[in-house]
């Protein structure tokens, strides 16, 4: 790191500089951006860009297309930064959580401008083990793919169907032929063993 | 049978609910203490799910983004409307917006999003501060025929004032329009609303500040008498 951080007067700071901070504190960045704040965005987008675009590229399948919805949900942060309230959760949770619902709002937008029949084939077809299996696999980040190894098979398909493949439980219900309460609970049991496993505090 | 909307936990926390269901489980959390606990849990848990999803982003994405953000403008916090600002502004260049500390202070009520470049909030948003925070400030208020109020916050020191009104009667087609008086001679500080605020710069020896009814966007010099004034 060229410099320290407490070295550092407040003001315009070299984008390379912010982005190579171990933990930039991603409450102020955001605080920071409500103000305007350019440079704070810039860091933040470095922080979480890729964390947005892979997420988007999980759900819609198509490269292109997820950075178009990086690029969206980044305007949204830049244009509605100063709703973001700090005494009521994460800055990185509140862009993160903003990304999920923007790409799958994208994938229903997309499926229901085609043809009724294909999307209905799309959702009752072979696909989901695809997307089940590639979000696994792909998966970048080792704690969180030894922790999926933890749950059953019907918890690790309910939760990544829903989280990376954008389908909501009902959906996720008819792929894998079970009732609507069972797969409520299988997500919730897995995200119970998920949260353990990673040893998340909220 | 009504769903028990607790089940709907860990389809909330995956993002797998439909906007209604979402609204009604949001609703629910509100109410439901330990609920909010497991669900921040869980959020945080799917914030993990998420990062172990991230990839290298192309840098032409970065510059696209940095860039429409540029050109893009953004929600304010609670400001009170300031209408025709930036045609104003070139002529004007004492014209602010009001921060939230001002709205506050000032006890102007109205809450409004206004969509503004921000570097010029935020330079207004300093001279508005320096005004509300100057040692040498006084405020007067006064309240007009019909419950309209309005209030100078003034600055020897600064040379500069801050003057709100709140509750004035609508216009149609028309604009208040604020005049510093010195000797019998007005010019013009700017356009206001009904409920607006203004930047008064150079007061210097102005001994009152006038209020007008003006054809829509102001006038060279007033043309009606006033609707309020106030002594500096």
């Amino acid at each position: 790191m060229a410099a320290t951080p407490a070295s550092r007067p407040d003001g315009p700071r070299p984008v390379a500089a912010v982005a190579s901070e171990s933990s930039p504190d991603l409450d102020d960045l955001l605080l920071r951006t409500a103000r305007g704040d350019d440079q704070a965005f810039a860091a933040l987008y470095d922080a979480l860009g890729g964390a947005v675009l892979g997420l988007a590229r999980r759900l819609v399948r198509n490269p292109s297309r997820a950075e178009e919805i990086t690029q969206e949900v980044f305007l949204q942060v830049w244009r509605t930064a100063a709703r973001f309230d700090p005494d009521r959760g994460r800055a990185k949770t509140w862009v993160l959580v903003l990304a999920h619902r923007r790409a799958v709002d994208a994938i229903r937008h997309d499926q229901a401008a085609s043809d009724r029949e294909d999307a209905y084939d799309w959702v009752g077809g072979p696909d989901h083990d695809v997307v089940s299996e590639e979000a696994i696999v792909n998966l970048e980040h080792q704690q969180v793919r030894r922790c999926m190894d933890g749950l059953t098979d019907l918890q690790r398909e309910s939760v990544t169907l829903a989280f990376y493949g954008g389908y909501s439980y009902p959906e996720v219900a008819e792929l894998l032929d079970a009732n609507l309460a069972t797969v409520k609970t299988r997500m919730r049991d897995g995200l119970i063993r998920l949260r353990d496993c990673m040893g998340v505090s909220a | 049978m009504t769903v028990d909307l607790h089940s709907l936990i860990g389809p909330y926390a995956l993002g797998a609910l439909d906007t209604d269901e979402r609204s009604a489980f949001e609703a629910h959390l509100a109410t439901c203490p330990t609920c909010a606990e497991e669900v921040d849990g869980f959020v945080a848990t799917s914030v993990r799910l998420a990062e172990a999803a991230a990839t290298t982003p192309p840098p032409t994405l970065r510059e696209q983004i940095l860039a429409a953000a540029a050109t893009t403008p953004q929600e304010r916090p609670a400001v009170i409307p300031l209408r025709r600002r930036r045609g104003l502004r070139s002529m004007l260049p004492g014209l602010v917006a009001a921060a939230a500390v001002l709205v506050a202070a000032a006890g102007v009520t109205g809450y409004v999003l206004e969509y503004n470049r921000t570097q010029d909030f935020q330079a207004e948003q300093t001279r508005v501060e320096q005004i509300m925070t100057a040692p040498d400030a006084t405020t007067s208020d006064k309240t007009l025929d019909g419950g309209a109020t309005m209030r100078l916050v003034h600055s020897p020191s600064l040379d500069a004032a801050l003057l709100s009104v709140s509750g004035l009667p609508e216009l149609d087609g028309q604009d208040y329009q604020l005049w510093t008086l010195r000797d019998g001679e007005a010019s013009s500080v700017g356009v206001m609303s009904a409920s607006d605020m203004i930047y008064v710069g150079n007061v210097g020896d102005a001994d009152r500040l006038a209020l007008t009814v003006e054809p829509k966007g102001g006038s060279e010099s007033p043309t009606t008498a006033p609707v309020a004034s106030m002594a500096v």
